[in-house]
Order: structure tokens, then C-alpha cells, then sequence
């Protein structure tokens, strides 16, 4: 070292007092103060790893949540690109029976077959085993499914290489099929292998006396929940051995080809519904509203776990005043430390993303039964495996980094930057606080006037996306409204903490002595608790709130399904059965009533999005029509000129919703090759519905010449036994359990349903509050870890341990308790939000708002379990230590 | 040819075995390897081609063929097959091959061990060509060979008599739009209308054959022995002198084509035996207008199982002596040329002249490999004068000038 550099280093020193040769070497590299600093801080984390535990884990839990979400949704979104139905590849055209039948006939697939397309032909339908556990049967040709898995043309020319041995895609054929048995019909059914365990776990399958076998087949299969049977075996179960409900064509041909084979195989176009791929575009679409509350969770869970990091932060600076203090005497920059500490930040935060992207891939994983579950049930997709991409990771990573960077390095800055003379100072501290509190109470209010002004434009600006065809902004629209609320409500609560001990104050009813002590100490607590406090406000209240978005949705389904289903016994016999059946139950003593339901796919011209919109027309008879339709709104008089045999129609909420339908307008639609108008007359309930459904009456629909045969029925028999009357049904009219079913037993069906519809929200918000509970804990054992001094200080004094609990134990619990009685007014406003705006704007559902209790104290119950716990740790490990250790602990 | 496919089967039947292995639930999940490394350790391809046969009928030297019955399918037989390979060339001149076969596999045998099949109403309808309930598993292989490209497709079908089967009158073989026609009960005459496309390449051609020739019965009467001991057999017959004209879709238009094709039969319950590799087939036409069947059945540690039959339109047949066959070109592993010295059986008692056949025998397109969900190399061939084994000058049946053209076939090599 040249004396000229020593020279240097000398004069540019601040304090020359206990300047070391080292630090002087140092500062002649600018990055040695850095590489120095961030040494001393390796250190200090050696000696209190907990600071960097604190830290870590708030950036895992923050990416935990947002990766899985994020697996879960790219994985959804891809699986609608590339698949709609097991065992298939994507279809370009679906084919359907027209004019209101309910199946095709096989010769439509072999004659299909003959023209060379490849074809995927399909039979649905509900199978009921021995002791009446039922299953949705998708029967499909087992070797039409494998063949397309496996099948591809190989080409070789030059230039171009032949696929190597093996590389052919995952097929069936790989798995471990008894093809010999599938194809000769024996009771075998596939299942994917975490369902097949599900289903075993209930005991083994019995159909008329046979056992069925149970194949587990590979989850990368895509089976999803669906219960697969080869045509063979299916066509028996369903008794439907001329039957098929769709086929699938796979070749990638213009429609109008496709029709000109249609033709040449001697087929009538008529007698199809032609339904188009789409790619998975309308399944997107469809579903954007889930994925997109889903990852609304996700992102709140990641600011939750933000939270805890910057609290981590902020109580390892704290922890580290003096330290920092003294690097700076040291003669160390104030950028060189800033610049370590953000070193030392961004190694944390990759370390955490990294572990919490694992985690959540993991996560992500387990969730996926879930999720699919509700996909299939509530929009009839299923969930294929996917695959993550590195793009993932980047992405949580940036995020995590980016946020934690904007909240910690003001933080930072302000410390580094205090001056060296005035060492460690509350005073300037508690400014700050003040000021940031008022700051933060200006931001909410605004916020919350806001929500309270679009709340109020609402239905203005939904008519008016509607109007523009931009329907697929309410969701987010919606959702935006939750999220203004979802920021302002912890930006309440610094300020309505720093009011609690001025409100106990006043109040007069706390003695002198140490309850004025606790009281003062308060004051000083809050604000470092109010950062994890608002955490656990948006845990608390997103919880409480998608439970009552749960049980609202059950009890509205109950009372709907109890208007919806006046009858007693349903029969849907199919096509074929079905006019000898009404023969034979036309005189039949048991039966008090029977009632008709007629079906067919209609299109309805020039509203909506599309040039044309599918739906679904169905008619009753008049009673039905009367007694079950749940109606939203009416108008009277084209209600009464319906009932009297006019050209009127009811449509369900959802396509009211979807297509900004209102009463009165008059509807084109083309049914079974014809062109109707109709007049709107009603709007009915359609609860756990998707698609679009109409309902006329049944003279309507003769005067249409729509196919006269129902199909279905429903019988009233008055006051009987409708299970065992269908039971004997069945037998006698030769139905198979399949075909018909009690009332109770489809209110059974639909209520397990739609109760699987909300799982995967629901577990998402425990998760949450999983998070934010094991904040808490660590926001609250840090700031008790942080009060060691002050309360060995007061055990010096006298007062006793159970004493100093006591008080501990008041002071949290205040704040826990003040947080928990905010967040249940913000639950009840999210709650609200939800039902009203999000559900009824993205589903077209409107729900009865059920607000319940017990979800809510079970919720406030473990914010206050892991209060207590953070609570009693630091206090039980300081009854172990000698009191002058504690003592000696830096004070805050 | 038949004789190689049946060899053939052996590898092709690796992924019929993964099928057959899938039908008797007994495999573990397989993939496909090198078929050598499958067969060394293949308990499970020796348990499918020598074990649960119980229940399928076997071949016997004693069963008689009759035709037009035997064209049709044997149902309780475990393989068969249908299988058309033609020499053709197009009216600019250019030689390319075509190939097509239709396979036929019984999953399940027609009366198995009674604990089997617990519901007899079942297996009833199983036996009927047209229900859903089906025994049988159909599938389809097809290619278009030219000096510089080979486009191979598949199809699979279940067995039900509107989607894949064969047999009546007049005859088809047909599986989805894939079909031979013939004109009545016989085989000719006959079209063979053939169309795929697929993401890597379009595959289509129509033809009209016909065959003035006695169908030929190979090995004895139609009872093809596959190994040394005759464990192993198949009943096999040909058709090798078919004259086809048509047309074939090349490089998106449709070019006529005209030249000679061969038709094998073949069906069996046991094809392989344990140590058995795979097999190398030839089915060549020679200039002098005589056509030779020839095949190997490799064996590990062991002499290949050679059988040779030269055939003449009118019905003549001549078996042949394999003196040697020894591969002089590779291609990605497979042997794409070879030279191949055969001798007449009788000759050397009866005149001792011309009583040698020397070919050389080499790929029109090396890359001719059959990258379906089985894979195996099935091309055209071109034949020239091959080398004397022995010293003496030749004067074969083949008049030749050095390395001179005299005659085309195909080629099917399995099991590499």
C-alpha cells in the first residue's frame, strides 16, 4: 500500500478514533466496504438465525401460494388447448343428435368410419351398481382411443430424420391394458389411478351379481375423475346396444368438407348437430373467472407472506442499529451498506423463491384433484398433467424481489441515513410512524370512496360492457371492486391500533401502576405489530368470506332444488323406450301425475358475441312449467299469454346475464331446421347451471313439430315410497337403475355436486390463513423476543412472571382482538362483494347471502391460538435464561 | 414373405405382444427397446408366443387349405395376415414399392379354461362378427417406397364386422377406408384402395390386380415350418405373380403406375420360438420370370432357420438349398444388402448343371424402416448377378453379364 493511498484513506475517514488498518484498507476499493459490511451481517445472522428464518419464510410462503396457483392455472389453461375428453385429442367437430333425440345411431359412426376419418365414437350415461352407487359412464372404443394416442404417419426423406424407437407418445398401449377382456365386454372400468383409490376405498363394484374390475390407469392419461368403459361393456351397462351419444372427428378439416363426406357416407346433415372445436377458446373463456379468483388467492397470499418478510426485515434492522452504527463510525459508505444489505436481501429472497417455488409446484400438485374436480363439474373440462416452465420461477422470483426491494429500501435507506450523532432515537421513529399513519388512513379512504362510487356506477357500467360485447371484463371489473376493498381495510388498521390505548386511557377502568404501564407500552408496540396485524386482516376476512360465499351457495341450491323438483320419481328411458313406457304408465293406479320434458340444442340469431349462440330449448307441460320454474322476474302479461298457448319463452339467469337479455325482447331462433321468434316472458333461477337453457310450453313446441317424444318424465304418486316405487319401475318397465331416479336421490347428486364446485377456493383460503397465522406468529415471537430487556427490567423490579404474562398476554390479545373485530365488517363486505358481484357477473347466478357465525369464531379462534403461542414461546425461553442476559439484550 | 412375416411377427409382434401382453394382463408396463435386448430377456414374449395358447387351434401338416375358405379369416387362430408388396414403376420411369397389409390378432381364445369366462352370454356375442363385443383386434399397415422417401401409416380397429374384417363374397379385406375388393369369392381380380394423411406426410394409392397364376402352397401343402423341430409352424400360401396397374399419389398428383405385386397368406397360434431374434425375408422375382421366397429365422448362439422356394407362373415350384446369406451393407442396424447363395435341392444328383443361384441383393431406399407403433424395414429391392460361393464359373438359371439387373423384390427385416 503506497503512502499517498494511506494518505487518502486517512483524510477521507470520518472518525479517525479506532480506525483500523483494515478499514483503511478496505476503503480504497470502493467494494470493500460492501464485501465487509455484508461479512459482519453473515455473522450477526450466525449468531441470530432465527432473523434470517423470519425472513426466508415470509419469502416462501409468499412464492409457496402464487406458484401453486400459478401451475395449477397455466396447467388448466393448457389442458383446454390440448384436450376436452379422456382418451381423445383435441376434436374439431363433435357431432350430436339434432331435433331433440337423445343419442345416434351406431351406423352414423360406421358409415363415418368408412369415409376414413378418424373418429373417437362415445356413449354416456349414468350406471348404477348393485348397491346403488352411481357412476357417470363414459364409454368410449377403447381401440379408436388407443390407436389415436399412438398412431402417426412416418416419413423419412432427406433431410429429415425418422423418430427413434420409443419416442411415440404416452398411449394406453403402454399402460397395462387387458384389451382381450375390454373388447369382449367382461365388467372392467378405467379409472385414473388416484381415483380408482378413492373408489375402491368405498368397496367393490357389483353389476347384476358380476363383480367389476377396477383398472388404474396413469394420471398423465387425463382421466381426471371420468369413469372409462370400453363400448362393450358400456353399451351393456346403459342397455343401449344401437346407441352412441356423440362422435368425435379428429381429422383437421374444413367444416365444409367435413360436410361434403357427411354426404358422400349417405348421411343427412339435418339429422346431426354439428358442434366446432374451438381449440378450448370457449373453455377459457368459460372458466377465466375461476382461474382468475384463484389467482386473485394466490396474490393475496403472496402479499401476505410479504408481509412477514418485511416484518423479518425490519426486526433484523432493528436488532442491527448498532451494529450499523458502528460500520458506519467504521468508516463504511452509507451506499457500500445499503448496497450489503440489499445483497443480503436479494440472496434471501433467491434462496426463498427457490425453495417456496419448489414447495409450490408441490403444492400445486396436491391441489389439482381439486381443482379438476370443479372444472369438470361446474364447466365440463378436465384437467390434463402439465408441466412447469422455468418462465415460473422467473417470474416469482422478479416479483418477490421487485416487491421486497420497493418495501424494504426505504426502510433501509432511512436507517443507514440516521445521523451518526444521534445514535438511536424513538422520537424520530415515532414521527414516522405518525406521519406514515395518517398517510395510510388518507389512502384507505380514498380507496374505500372509490368502491363505493363504482359499487354505486355498478350496474351502469355493466350494461354498458354488456352493450359493447365486452362481457368478459365484469369478472375482472368485479373483481377489482374486491380489490380496492381488499387494500383499504389493513390500511385501516395502524391507525385504529394506535387509537386502542388512548381508548383504554380514557376510559378510566385501568388502574394506576403497571396497568397504566401496559397501557404506555402499547403504544409503543403497535405500530411494528400493525404490519403483521394487517396481514391477518385480509387472511381473516378472505376466509370468512369465501365461507360464506360456501354455505350461501348450499342454501340457496336447497331451496331452489326443493321448488325445482315437484315430482317424485324421474324416467328417462331414452328414445327408443319411451312411448311404451308412457303406455304402459298411463293407467298405472300408483301414479298420481306424470309430467313431460322435451329437449333439443337450438340457436338463437344475432344476439351476443357471435353471429349465433347455442343453447338449449327444453318444454314442459303447463303445470311444470307453472310449478317449477323459480322465477327471478317476470312479466305478467306475456306470462299469462304463455300459459294461454303464446309464442313466449323463459330463459335462465345465466343467459339473461350472458347475453343482456331482458323481458319483452323477442328472440330468433332456429330449432330442429326452423325459424321462431319469441318473446321473453321470464327470467328463472338456473343455480349450479352454466349454459344457456330456455323453457316453452309443450304445446309450443307440438305447434314447432319437434320431436313429440319426451325426453324425460317425471311421476308424482301421492305420498309413496319413491325409492322403493322406482325400484319396482325399474324392474317392472325393464329400465335400468340408470334411467331412473327418486327425487332425493338427484337432490343427494346435485347438492354433493356443487358442494365440490367451491373446494378448491375454500382450501385456498384456509391456506391463506394458514399463512398469515404463521406471520403472526412470527411478527408477534420477534417483537416479544425484542421486549426481553424490558420485561427482565420490570422482573427486576418485582413483578412476577405470571404477572408479566398477564400483562403480555392483555396486550396482544388487544390487538388481535381489535384486528379480528375489523376484519369481520370487511368479511361481511368481501361476502358480499362475492355473492352479488363476482358469482352473479361471472356465473349468472344470484345467491341468498347466508352469513354464519361459527366460520367466523373459528377463524378469529386461530388467529388467537397462534397469538398465544408466539406469545408464550419468548416468555417460557426467557424463564430459562439468567435475568442478566436478558438485561443485557439490546433494547429497542 | 409369409414365412418373414411371421418373423416379422416377431418383432412386429413386439408391439402386438405389448397389445397381446395388454390382452392377458401378464405384462409389465413395456417399452420399446432394442427388440434384441427384448427378446434375450423377453420371459414375456416367450410366455405370449409359446405359453397361453391354450384354448386357440394349432397348425397341423395334416390340415388341408381349401379355397375360397381359407382366403377369409381363422378366427381362433392367434395371427394372421394379409399381405400385398408390388414392384411398381411410373409412366416417367421411376421404380418405387408399395406395401399393405392387414393383421388380425384374437385376444382371447374362443373357448378358454371355463374359470375364464364367467358369463357365456358374453362370449356368445363375442363371437359374432357384428357386436361391440369382439375376440378380435384388427390393424392395417401401409407404405410408399422411392429411391429418396418412405411414407409408412397405420390403423387399428376393434373387431366388428362394419369397421374391419374380411372375408364373404366377394371378398374384401377392409379396415376403415383402407380395402381390397375382389370381384368375386377369389382373390382376383381385385382393387386395393389405400389413403392416409397425417402431420408428416400423405400416403394414397388405388390399384386394379389381377393373376392368371395358381396360388402357391408353401412348405408343405401350406404347412410352413418356422423352426428345426417343427414346434413352430404356420399355414402359409402366396400369390406372387399379381400384375398391378393404378395409380399412386406422388408428390400431390396422381401418376400411373404399372408392375408386378405378391400376395402372402398366413396365419398361425405359435410363431416363435424362444431364442428366435427376428427374421430377414425376401420375396424377389427374377427376370427369367421365375419368383423366389426366401427366408431366415435368426437364432441366438445358433444357425439361422432357412427355407427357399423358387416358383414359376404356371404353378412349378422348386425347393432351395440356403448355402449362405451374409448382409453387405448397413443402414441404422439394418442389413440393407446382401449376398445370397442358394443351391438346388436335387441338382447336384440329377445333372450337376446350373445348379447354383448367386444374388446380390440391395435396397432401393436404405431408409426404408416402418417407424409405426411397431417397428421393423420393409422396402423394395433390386437383384443383380451376386458372386459364386464356390469356384467353379456359374451358369445359373440367370443368363447375366456382370452386376447386370435381373430381377426386383421386397424385403422385410425384423428384430434389429
Amino acid at each position: 500500500m503506497s503512502t499517498a493511498r494511506a494518505g487518502k484513506c486517512m483524510s477521507t475517514a470520518r472518525a479517525g478514533k479506532g480506525m483500523s488498518t483494515a478499514a483503511q484498507r478496505q476503503h480504497h476499493r470502493p467494494l470493500h466496504g460492501l464485501w465487509l459490511s455484508f461479512r459482519v451481517f453473515l455473522g450477526h445472522y450466525r449468531r441470530a438465525p432465527l432473523q434470517a428464518g423470519a425472513i426466508l419464510l415470509g419469502v416462501i410462503l409468499s412464492v409457496v401460494l402464487l406458484t401453486a396457483v400459478k401451475s395449477i392455472n397455466e396447467n388448466a389453461r393448457s389442458s383446454y388447448r390440448e384436450a376436452t375428453a379422456p382418451l381423445s385429442s383435441r376434436a374439431a367437430f363433435t357431432l350430436l343428435p339434432a331435433g331433440g333425440k337423445a343419442y345416434l345411431d351406431d351406423e352414423v359412426y360406421f358409415r363415418l368410419s368408412r369415409q376414413g376419418l378418424k373418429l373417437m365414437p362415445r356413449l354416456n350415461g349414468v350406471m348404477t351398481d348393485d348397491s346403488g352407487r352411481r357412476f357417470y359412464l363414459d364409454g368410449i372404443d377403447i381401440i379408436a382411443a388407443t390407436s389415436i394416442a399412438a398412431s402417426y404417419t412416418s416419413t423419412s426423406a432427406p433431410g429429415t430424420s425418422t423418430p427413434a424407437p420409443g419416442t411415440g407418445p404416452a398411449s394406453p398401449l403402454s399402460a397395462n391394458l387387458d384389451l382381450g377382456s375390454l373388447l369382449t365386454g367382461a365388467p372392467v372400468l378405467l379409472l385414473s389411478q388416484s381415483q380408482l383409490e378413492k373408489v375402491s376405498a368405498k368397496g367393490a363394484l357389483k353389476l347384476k351379481g358380476q363383480a367389476i374390475e377396477l383398472i388404474g390407469l396413469d394420471d398423465a392419461l387425463g382421466l381426471g375423475s371420468a369413469t372409462v368403459a370400453d363400448l362393450a361393456f358400456a353399451k351393456q351397462a346403459l342397455e343401449l346396444p344401437h346407441s352412441l351419444s356423440s362422435i368425435e372427428v379428429l381429422d383437421n378439416i374444413p367444416l365444409e368438407t367435413f360436410k361434403q363426406q357427411l354426404s358422400a357416407a349417405g348421411i343427412d346433415e339435418s339429422s346431426l348437430d354439428i358442434l366446432q372445436g374451438d381449440n378450448g377458446a370457449a373453455l377459457t373463456e368459460l372458466s377465466g373467472s375461476f382461474h382468475l379468483s384463484l389467482k386473485a388467492m394466490g396474490l393475496l397470499a403472496f402479499v401476505v407472506g410479504l408481509f412477514i418478510a418485511y416484518n423479518g426485515v425490519r426486526y433484523s434492522l432493528m436488532k442491527r442499529t448498532r451494529l450499523l452504527l458502528q460500520l458506519r463510525q467504521l468508516g463504511v459508505g452509507q451506499r457500500e451498506l445499503l448496497g450489503a444489505l440489499v445483497l443480503e436481501l436479494m440472496l434471501m429472497v433467491i434462496f426463498g423463491a427457490a425453495i417456496g417455488f419448489a414447495l409450490g409446484l408441490w403444492l400445486g400438485q396436491g391441489l389439482m384433484p381439486l381443482v379438476s374436480m370443479t372444472l369438470e363439474q361446474v364447466y365440463g373440462a378436465r384437467l390434463l398433467p402439465g408441466h412447469w416452465r422455468p418462465g415460473w420461477f422467473i417470474e416469482a422470483f422478479g416479483l418477490s424481489a421487485a416487491a421486497s426491494l420497493f418495501a424494504c429500501i426505504p426502510l433501509m435507506a432511512r436507517l443507514v441515513a440516521t445521523p451518526l450523532a444521534s445514535g438511536r432515537h424513538q422520537a424520530a421513529n415515532q414521527g414516522f410512524d405518525v406521519k406514515m399513519q395518517r398517510l395510510q388512513l388518507f389512502a384507505a379512504a380514498a380507496l374505500l370512496l372509490l368502491a363505493l362510487i363504482i359499487t354505486l356506477f355498478e350496474p351502469g357500467v355493466s350494461q354498458y360492457l354488456r352493450e359493447q360485447q365486452l362481457t368478459r371484463l365484469l369478472p375482472l371489473y368485479s373483481l377489482g371492486l374486491i380489490a380496492l376493498v381488499t387494500l383499504a381495510a389493513p390500511l385501516l388498521l395502524p391507525s385504529l391500533l394506535a387509537r386502542l390505548p388512548a381508548l383504554f386511557g380514557k376510559s378510566g377502568v385501568i388502574r394506576p401502576g403497571l396497568g397504566q404501564y401496559l397501557i404506555a407500552e402499547l403504544k409503543v408496540l403497535a405500530p411494528p405489530m400493525s404490519l403483521a396485524m394487517m396481514a391477518m386482516l385480509l387472511a381473516l376476512s378472505a376466509n370468512i368470506a369465501m365461507t360464506t360465499l360456501v354455505v350461501s351457495f348450499e342454501g340457496t341450491l336447497k331451496v331452489w332444488l326443493n321448488q325445482r323438483l315437484h315430482a317424485d320419481i324421474y324416467l328417462r328411458p331414452g328414445d327408443s323406450h319411451m312411448p311404451q313406457v308412457m303406455a304402459t304408465l298411463e293407467n298405472d293406479s300408483r301414479i298420481s301425475a306424470s309430467y313431460r320434458q322435451y329437449s333439443s340444442p337450438a340457436l338463437l340469431n344475432g344476439m351476443g358475441e357471435q353471429q349465433q349462440t347455442r343453447f338449449r330449448l327444453l318444454a314442459r307441460d303447463s303445470i311444470s312449467v307453472r310449478e317449477t320454474s323459480t322465477l327471478k322476474t317476470f312479466d305478467a302479461a306475456l306470462w299469462q299469454a304463455m300459459q294461454a298457448g303464446g309464442r313466449q319463452i323463459l330463459i335462465n339467469e345465466p343467459m339473461a346475464q350472458k347475453l343482456n337479455l331482458r323481458l319483452g325482447q323477442r328472440l330468433d331462433i332456429t330449432v330442429g331446421g326452423k325459424d321462431v321468434s319469441l318473446e321473453v316472458a321470464g327470467i328463472f333461477y338456473d343455480h349450479g347451471n352454466q349454459q344457456l337453457e330456455t323453457l316453452i310450453e309443450e304445446t309450443l313446441w307440438q305447434q314447432l313439430g319437434l320431436s313429440p317424444i319426451p325426453m324425460s318424465l317425471a311421476l308424482s304418486c301421492n305420498g309413496c315410497d319413491a325409492e322403493q316405487l322406482a325400484d319396482t319401475l325399474a324392474g317392472e318397465l325393464e329400465l335400468s337403475r340408470a334411467q331412473i331416479f327418486s327425487q332425493q336421490n338427484i337432490k343427494k347428486i346435485a347438492i354433493s355436486m356443487f358442494g365440490r364446485t367451491f373446494e378448491i377456493t375454500a382450501s385456498l383460503g384456509t391456506l391463506t390463513l394458514l399463512v398469515a397465522s404463521i406471520g403472526l406468529f412470527s411478527a408477534l415471537s420477534m417483537l416479544s423476543a425484542s421486549r426481553e430487556n424490558p420485561l427482565a427490567r420490570l422482573h427486576a423490579l418485582g413483578v412476577s412472571r405470571s404477572e408479566l404474562l398477564l400483562m403480555s398476554a392483555a396486550q396482544m390479545l388487544l390487538m388481535v382482538l381489535a384486528t379480528a373485530l375489523l376484519a369481520i365488517p370487511v368479511a361481511w363486505v368481501l361476502g358480499y362483494l362475492l355473492i352479488h358481484k363476482v358469482i352473479l357477473l361471472s356465473f349468472g347466478w344470484s345467491l341468498t347471502m347466508d352469513w354464519q357465525w361459527l366460520p367466523v369464531f373459528s377463524a378469529v379462534g386461530a388467529a388467537l391460538l397462534s397469538a398465544a403461542l408466539a406469545l408464550a414461546w419468548p416468555l417460557w425461553r426467557q424463564s430459562r435464561r439468567p435475568l442478566i442476559r436478558s438485561l443485557q439484550q439490546e433494547a429497542n | 414373405m409369409a414365412f418373414c412375416k411371421k418373423i416379422k411377427t416377431l418383432p412386429l409382434m413386439l408391439p402386438i405382444m405389448l397389445l397381446l401382453a395388454l390382452l392377458s394382463g401378464c405384462g409389465e408396463p413395456v417399452t420399446t427397446q432394442t427388440q434384441n435386448s427384448q427378446i434375450q430377456d423377453s420371459s414375456g414374449m416367450g410366455e405370449l408366443m409359446s405359453g397361453d395358447i391354450t384354448g386357440f387351434d394349432k397348425v397341423k401338416p395334416t390340415t388341408a387349405l381349401s379355397f375360397p375358405a381359407d382366403h377369409g379369416p381363422h378366427n381362433n387362430f392367434r395371427q394372421e395376415w394379409w399381405y400385398l408388396t408390388a414392384n411398381l414403376t411410373t409412366a416417367s420411369g421411376e421404380p418405387l414399392g408399395l406395401q399393405w397389409t392387414q393383421f388380425r390378432v384374437a385376444l382371447k381364445p374362443l373357448n378358454p379354461a371355463p374359470e375364464q369366462e364367467p358369463d357365456p352370454a358374453l362370449n356368445q356375442a363375442a363371437q359374432s362378427d357384428n357386436s361391440w363385443q369382439s375376440r378380435q383386434l384388427w390393424f392395417a399397415h401401409a407404405a410408399v417406397t422411392r429411391k429418396n422417401s418412405h411414407i409408412a401409416a397405420e390403423r387399428w380397429s376393434r373387431g366388428h364386422g362394419a369397421l374391419a374384417g374380411a372375408g364373404g363374397s366377394p371378398f374384401a379385406v377392409y379396415l376403415s377406408d383402407w380395402r381390397w375388393q375382389s370381384q368375386t369369392e377369389a382373390l382376383f381380380p381385385a382393387s386395393l384402395a389405400v389413403a392416409h394423411s397425417g402431420d408428416k406426410g400423405t400416403l394414397a394409392y388405388r390399384l386394379n390386380l389381377s393373376s392368371s397364376s395358381p396360388l402357391q402352397l408353401q412348405g408343405d401343402k401350406g404347412y410352413s415350418a418356422k423352426s428345426a423341430d417343427a414346434g413352430l409352424a404356420s399355414h402359409y400360401y402366396s400369390a406372387p405373380f399379381i400384375h398391378i396397374e393404378g395409380e399412386v399419389l406422388l408428390d400431390g398428383s396422381w401418376q400411373q403406375v404399372r408392375g408386378q405385386g405378391w400376395l402372402d397368406r398366413e396365419w398361425s397360434s405359435a410363431f416363435l420360438g424362444l431364442k428366435q431374434q427376428g427374421w430377414d425375408w425376401f420375396a424377389l422375382r427374377l427376370d427369367d420370370g421365375s419368383a423366389l421366397m426366401l427366408f431366415a429365422l435368426r437364432e441366438q448362439n445358433a444357425k439361422s432357420f432357412t427355407h427357399a422356394n423358387r416358383m414359376w407362373p404356371d404353378g412349378r415350384s422348386q425347393k432351395l438349398e440356403v448355402i449362405s446369406m451374409s448382409p453387405s451393407d448397413y443402414h441404422q442396424g439394418y442389413p440393407v444388402a446382401w449376398q445370397l447363395n442358394l443351391k438346388d435341392k436335387s441338382a447336384g444328383e440329377n445333372n450337376g448343371t446350373g445348379s447354383e443361384l448367386n444374388l446380390k441383393v440391395e435396397a432401393l431406399n436404405p431408409d426404408a424402416r416402418m417407424a409405426l407403433s411397431m417397428q421393423y424395414w420393409e422396402g423394395p429391392v433390386r437383384i443383380s448377378r451376386g458372386d459364386s460361393k464356390s469356384d467353379s464359373d456359374n451358369k445359373g438359371d440367370i443368363d447375366s453379364k456382370s452386376d447386370s439387373h435381373i430381377g426386383e423384390g421386397y424385403m422385410e427385416l425384423t428384430g434389429y
